[in-house]
């Protein structure tokens, strides 16, 4: 299984991008976040993806495509942990279970700091 | 006695038609499909072929989805009189679920009752007749379709539960992909009867 290396970024930093139409679901393994900052790090796993047309089942009304791709803005937070300053947080599967990824995975912290580290581990299925 | 969903449950993976098979297809397929109504038939090639399928649907909405080789559609019907695909159709885990149709608006699995027919406007008759990942899942599909050329489409209706956000919702196609030849059958051979998707709906 793949693991992914990230620095806090308020921006947002690419975790992993599937490929255009991808067929699978990201399931994390395992998160790891080391916060050597002398801040508290607010980090939230954010799921960028665009939905496809569909109708309503109530009434059969046009639904149209949903887009989740503007990373802070729209990006669908799937995890949020807080780690105070620093401190080592691991999340194993147990945690993790249910926590689906459909499209691009960023990591985004509320400060900008390199000295706050993620790391993912992932796997499609 | 009652059953969950009468099919039947192999212990292994389905088998699927093999190389110097015989099959024959029902009477009750229509006159404009002569070119295997009635007729026995011996799988002369064949191959299988993958197709996955993937859809992002919001909550409490569905996408149609047909399989035929109508314009806008998947085109994973056969495009000659000579071939017949035997699709297997598995679903991968989510809350989600399919209705077939067929032709199209009519759905294939339904009740005597009038009113007992799938309805996803419904908050009881959405669930009638669903096929869920757990009854044709993507690794043992059981879900299957045998599509000749000229059928009438076939229409998947992919159905996301309310309460989910959103579900992308895969199906896998596994096609065996089979050309025929017509013949007799010789005496003692095992064949496979082929019904059309019609006489489902007795």
């Amino acid at each position: 299984m793949p693991a992914i290396r990230a620095t806090a970024n308020t921006s947002g930093a690419a975790l992993w991008t599937p490929t255009s139409g991808s067929h699978w679901k990201a399931k994390l393994d395992g998160l790891k976040i080391d916060n050597q900052s002398p801040n508290a790090e607010k980090i939230e796993l954010l799921d960028c993806f665009t939905t496809d047309p569909s109708k309503t089942n109530a009434a059969g009304a046009t639904q149209n495509a949903e887009d989740f791709n503007t990373i802070v803005a729209s990006g669908k937070i799937r995890l949020q942990v807080t780690v105070p300053p620093a401190e080592f947080v691991s999340l194993g599967e147990e945690d993790l279970k249910g926590h689906d990824f459909f499209g691009t995975v960023y990591v985004r912290g509320d400060t900008v700091s390199s000295d706050c580290v993620v790391v993912a581990q992932y796997h499609h299925e | 006695m009652i059953e969950l969903r009468p099919v039947e449950v192999p212990t292994t993976r389905p088998k699927i038609l093999l190389y110097d098979q015989w099959v024959r297809f029902s009477d009750k397929f229509p006159s404009g499909l002569s070119h295997v109504k009635g007729k026995y038939m011996k799988v002369a090639k064949q191959v299988q072929v993958t197709y996955p399928l993937t859809r992002i649907i919001k909550e409490n909405c569905y996408i149609d989805i047909d399989l035929s080789n109508e314009d806008g559609a998947e085109r994973l019907f056969p495009d000659n009189d000579g071939n017949l695909y035997e699709i297997l159709i598995g679903l991968r885990p989510g809350h989600w679920w399919v209705i077939p149709y067929f032709p199209a608006d009519q759905p294939v699995y339904r009740l005597d009752y009038p009113t007992m027919s799938p309805l996803v406007s419904d908050a009881k008759l959405r669930y009638l007749g669903n096929i869920r990942p757990e009854d044709s899942p993507a690794d043992d599909p059981l879900l299957r379709l045998y599509a000749v050329y000229k059928l009438k489409p076939v229409v998947l209706r992919m159905v996301v539960d309310a309460g989910v956000d959103y579900e992308k919702c895969s199906m896998v196609f596994d096609i065996n992909r089979c050309h025929m030849e017509e013949g007799t059958p010789p005496e003692g051979s095992r064949v496979k009867f082929i019904e059309y998707i019609d006489e489902l709906k007795f």
